[in-house]
C-alpha cells in the first residue's frame, strides 16, 4: 500500500485537530494508536498500514472539509476507517483461505515453556511471587486469593490488573524475544 | 477479577469475540479513537478471554465464537499459547495446598451428611469460609516469604564480587537506588531516612555506615517497623571509605509494600562472637 502523506497536508491535518500543536500532536498519537488497536480488534493481519492507509485519506480530504466539518474530527477518522476496514474485507475475500488456525501447538507450547521458565527468573522476587499467585487455583480459590492478594497488597483490583497485566506483557516480550533467538539459532 | 465480570467487562468481551450490535461496536471503537486508556483495559479483557478459553472456562456460545471469530490471525494463537504455557507453569511451579484443607473437607463433608438447623450450618460455612481465607493468605505470605530470603541471600551473595569503588556504589543508577543510612543512635534528626520507589527501581542498596568498632564479618537481619523479621543475610564484609566502615546490604523490592522498615546489623569478631550493632530504620514510600 502506498503512502503519500505529504508535509502540507500532515500539518494541515494537524491544525484541524487542534489549534495548538502540541495537543494536535497528542491528539493524532493517540487516534493513530487506536485505529491500529480498531483493525487489530477486528481480526486484521495488518492494522498497522490499515491505520495508516485511514490516516492518509483524511489528510487528503482535509483541505477540502476542515471549514465544512462539524463535530469531532475523531469521528470522520472512525468512518474512514470503517471505509478502509471494508475494503480490506473485500480484499480478503478473493485471496485464499488461509490454513485453519489450531488454537493449541503442543510443539509451540512446549518451547514456549521453556522460555518461560528463563524469562520468570529475570522478573523480581515481588513479581514473581505475584503473577504465581494471581493465576493460580481455580474457581472459588482463586477468588479468595485475589481477595487475599489485592489485601496483602492493599490494592484496589483495578490496580491489580493493570499491575497483573504490566508483568504478563514483560514475560510475553520476553518469551517473544527468547522464541525469535531460538528460530534464529 | 476472572469470576467476577462486571458489566463493562462483559461489553468488551463481547467486542472481542464479535458479538455485540453496531452501535455498542462503534461505541467502543470510538473509544480506541479518544481515550489512550481505553486500549489497555481492552487488552487486559483480551488476556482474560484467552485464559478463559484456555482453562475451558467459556461458554458453549463463546467458545465457538472465539473459534470462528477470534482465532483469525497467527499473533493471537501466539497469545494463546503463552496463555497455555503461562497455565502450565503456574500449576507446576506453585506449592500445593496444605494438607489441613483435607481436615477441612473432611468436617465440611460430615455437616453435609449429618443436616443441622439451616442456620447452625451456615455459621459454620461461614467460620469455614473465614478460615479458608485465612488459609490461603497465610500459604502466600509463607510462599513469598520464602522466595525473598531465597533472593535477599542470592542478591547480597553476589554483591560481593562487586569490586567497584564506594564513589560509585554511592551513586544510584537506574534500577538502583543508593543511600546511606546511620544507626538510630547516630542520627540527629528523628526522622527515618525515605526511600522513594519510582518506575524501574528494582533494588535498594544501602549503605551502612558502622561507627563501633571492627568486626570480622557482619550478619544483617531486615525487619518490618515492628521488629518482625523478614529476611537475614549473613558474613557480609566491611568496606572502608576514608576512615568511614560501610557493611552494604541490598535489598530486592517488589515483595515489599510501602512502610517502615529496618536492618538490625550485627557484627561478629575473630572468635565468632556476635555483638548487637544496632538498628538502620528507613521508610519506603511511593510518589
Amino acid at each position: 500500500m502506498k503512502h503519500v502523506l505529504t508535509k502540507s497536508n500532515f500539518d494541515c491535518m494537524l491544525e484541524w485537530l487542534d489549534a495548538n500543536r502540541a495537543k494536535a500532536g497528542e491528539k493524532y498519537e493517540v487516534i493513530r494508536n487506536g485505529l491500529i488497536d480498531m483493525f487489530y480488534y477486528k481480526g486484521c493481519v495488518t492494522s498497522e498500514d490499515l491505520a495508516d492507509e485511514t490516516i492518509d485519506r483524511v489528510s487528503r480530504r482535509v483541505v477540502e472539509i476542515k471549514d465544512s466539518y462539524s463535530g469531532d474530527p475523531t469521528r470522520y477518522f472512525y468512518g474512514v476507517g470503517k471505509r478502509v476496514y471494508k475494503e480490506y474485507l473485500k480484499r480478503k475475500q478473493h485471496e485464499p483461505l488461509p490454513a485453519l488456525l489450531e488454537a493449541t501447538q503442543v510443539e509451540d507450547v512446549e518451547q514456549q515453556y521453556e522460555c518461560l521458565d528463563q524469562c520468570m527468573s529475570e522478573l523480581t522476587v515481588g513479581n514473581r511471587t505475584l503473577i504465581l499467585q494471581y493465576y493460580s487455583e481455580r474457581k472459588q480459590a482463586k477468588i479468595n486469593k485475589r481477595r487475599a492478594i489485592l489485601e496483602m497488597l492493599n490494592l484496589k483490583p483495578s490496580a491489580l490488573r493493570v499491575r497483573v497485566f504490566r508483568i504478563r506483557q514483560t514475560l510475553e516480550r520476553c518469551v517473544g524475544n527468547c522464541m525469535e533467538l531460538r528460530e534464529e539459532s | 477479577m476472572t469470576q467476577v465480570r462486571d458489566e463493562k467487562q462483559d461489553i468488551l468481551r463481547k467486542y472481542l469475540l464479535h458479538d455485540l450490535a453496531d452501535s455498542e461496536e462503534e461505541q467502543i471503537e470510538c473509544s480506541l479513537l479518544t481515550d489512550k486508556d481505553f486500549s489497555r483495559r481492552l487488552a487486559i479483557a483480551q488476556d482474560d478471554l484467552i485464559d478463559d478459553f484456555v482453562s475451558a472456562r467459556l461458554t458453549k456460545h463463546e467458545a465457538e465464537r472465539f473459534h470462528n471469530h477470534f482465532l483469525t490471525t497467527p499473533e493471537r494463537v501466539q497469545k494463546v499459547n503463552f496463555a497455555t504455557a503461562l497455565n502450565k507453569y503456574v500449576v507446576n511451579k506453585t506449592p500445593p495446598p496444605p494438607t489441613k484443607v483435607g481436615a477441612l473437607e473432611k468436617v465440611l463433608t460430615f455437616f453435609r451428611t449429618h443436616p443441622l438447623k439451616t442456620a447452625f450450618s451456615m455459621a459454620l460455612l461461614l467460620i469455614v469460609s473465614a478460615s479458608l481465607l485465612i488459609m490461603f493468605r497465610t500459604d502466600w505470605l509463607q510462599f513469598g516469604q520464602n522466595q525473598f530470603q531465597q533472593e535477599f541471600v542470592r542478591i547480597n551473595r553476589a554483591q560481593e564480587s562487586d569490586h567497584r569503588s564506594l564513589f560509585e556504589l554511592k551513586r544510584s543508577t537506574a534500577n538502583t537506588l543508593a543511600m546511606i543510612l546511620r544507626d538510630n543512635l547516630v542520627r540527629e534528626d528523628g526522622d527515618l531516612r525515605e526511600v522513594e520507589l519510582t518506575g524501574g527501581v528494582t533494588q535498594v542498596r544501602l549503605l551502612l555506615e558502622v561507627t563501633s568498632g571492627s568486626y570480622d564479618r557482619y550478619n544483617a537481619i531486615l525487619q518490618k517497623g515492628d521488629g518482625e523479621n523478614l529476611a537475614s543475610v549473613e558474613g557480609l564484609k566491611a568496606r572502608n571509605d576514608d576512615g568511614a566502615e560501610f557493611v552494604i546490604v541490598i535489598v530486592p523490592l517488589g515483595f515489599l509494600a510501602p512502610g517502615d522498615y529496618q536492618l538490625r546489623l550485627l557484627g561478629i569478631d575473630s572468635a565468632g562472637r556476635s555483638s548487637d550493632l544496632g538498628l538502620y530504620p528507613f521508610q519506603m514510600t511511593t510518589k
